[in-house]
C-alpha cells in the first residue's frame, strides 16, 4: 500500500513540474527571444539592403571595406557615426526606417519592421 | 578672359586628359604594364584626387563640395595606404612609367585651371573636374589596370578599389546637379 502511495505522489509532482513548464501554464508568459541580423558592409554596400525584424531586435553592421562608413537613419534622426574598416556597430530596431551612408550617399539599406 | 572661355579651357583640359589617358591605355594594349607599373599608377591616380581635394578646401566655401573633397581626401589616402602595404608585403617597389608621368602632367594643368578660379566658378569646375576624372579612372582600372595585373592580391586590391571609385563618381553627379 505505502509503494503504491509513494508511486502516486511521485506521478503526481512529475505531472505538476510538467503542467508549470507548459508555456501558457504559468502567471508570466515566457520572453520573446530577440533577434540579431547582422548587415555586412561590403564593396559600397550594404548588405541585405533590406531586412526585417521586430522591434528589440539588433542589426549589427560590420565594416569590410577599406574605407570609412557611417549609419545614419533617413531622414537624419540617429546615426552611427565614424565606422572605421573591420569594425561593428549594433542597431537596437526601435522602428521601420530607411538609412544610408552619410560619407558616400549612393548607400542605402531599409529595415523593415514586422 | 570671360568666365565662358575659361569654362571652356577647363572643359577641354578635362576631356584632353580623358582623351589622352585613353590614348595612353591604348598604347599600353601593346605594351603590358608590369605589377610595379601598376602600383604606381594606383597610387599616382589617388594622390592627384587628394591633391584636387586639397585645393578645395582652401578654395571652396561650399558645404557639400567640402564634405565631397573630404571624403576624397579620407577615403584615397585608404587606398593608397592599402596600396603601400600590399606592394610592401610582396617586396615590389612601384615603377614609374609612361602613364603615372601622363596622369601627374595632366593633373598639373588642371590643378592650375583650378587655382584660376574662384567662388561658384571653382565650385563647378572642381566637381566637373571629379565627374570626369573618375569617369577616366574607372576606365583606366577596368580596362587596364585589373586586367593586366599579374599578382592575385594586386588584383584583388583594384578590384575592391574600383566600388569605391564608382561610389565617388555617383557622389559627384549627385553634388553637380546643385551647380548645373
Amino acid at each position: 500500500m505505502k509503494a503504491k502511495t509513494d508511486k502516486t505522489v511521485w506521478l503526481l509532482g512529475l505531472w505538476m513540474c510538467g503542467l508549470l513548464a507548459w508555456p501558457g501554464c504559468t502567471n508570466h508568459p515566457a520572453p520573446q527571444k530577440k533577434g540579431k541580423v547582422v548587415v555586412e558592409i561590403s564593396q559600397m554596400t550594404f548588405q541585405p539592403a533590406q531586412v526585417s525584424a521586430h522591434t528589440g531586435d539588433t542589426i549589427v553592421f560590420v565594416n569590410h571595406d577599406m574605407v570609412n562608413h557611417d549609419i545614419t537613419a533617413d531622414p537624419k534622426s540617429w546615426t552611427s557615426g565614424p565606422l572605421p574598416p573591420n569594425e561593428s556597430w549594433t542597431l537596437i530596431v526601435t522602428g521601420s526606417t530607411a538609412y544610408f551612408c552619410s560619407i558616400h550617399p549612393s548607400m542605402k539599406g531599409k529595415i523593415l519592421v514586422q | 578672359m570671360t568666365i565662358l572661355k575659361k569654362m571652356q579651357v577647363l572643359a577641354a583640359g578635362t576631356l584632353s586628359c580623358v582623351a589622352l589617358m585613353t590614348t595612353t591605355l591604348s598604347a599600353q594594349e601593346k605594351h603590358q604594364l608590369t605589377d610595379p607599373e601598376i602600383a604606381s599608377v594606383a597610387v599616382v591616380a589617388n594622390q592627384i584626387d587628394m591633391d584636387y581635394a586639397g585645393i578645395a578646401k582652401t578654395k571652396s566655401k561650399d558645404a557639400d563640395i567640402l564634405k565631397f573633397a573630404a571624403t576624397m581626401a579620407a577615403d584615397h589616402k585608404s587606398v593608397i595606404d592599402q596600396a603601400v602595404a600590399l606592394v610592401t608585403q610582396l617586396g615590389v617597389t612601384p615603377k614609374d612609367n609612361a602613364v603615372s608621368q601622363k596622369l601627374l602632367s595632366d593633373a598639373q594643368k588642371t590643378k592650375k585651371t583650378l587655382q584660376a578660379k574662384s567662388g561658384k566658378a571653382f565650385n563647378k569646375a572642381y566637381i566637373d573636374n571629379e565627374v570626369a576624372y573618375h569617369q577616366a579612372v574607372i576606365g583606366a582600372v577596368e580596362g587596364l589596370l585589373i586586367p593586366e595585373a599579374q599578382n592575385s592580391e594586386l588584383k584583388g586590391l583594384l578590384q575592391k578599389v574600383l566600388p569605391i571609385l564608382k561610389a565617388h563618381l555617383s557622389h559627384a553627379e549627385m553634388v553637380q546637379k546643385e551647380f548645373e
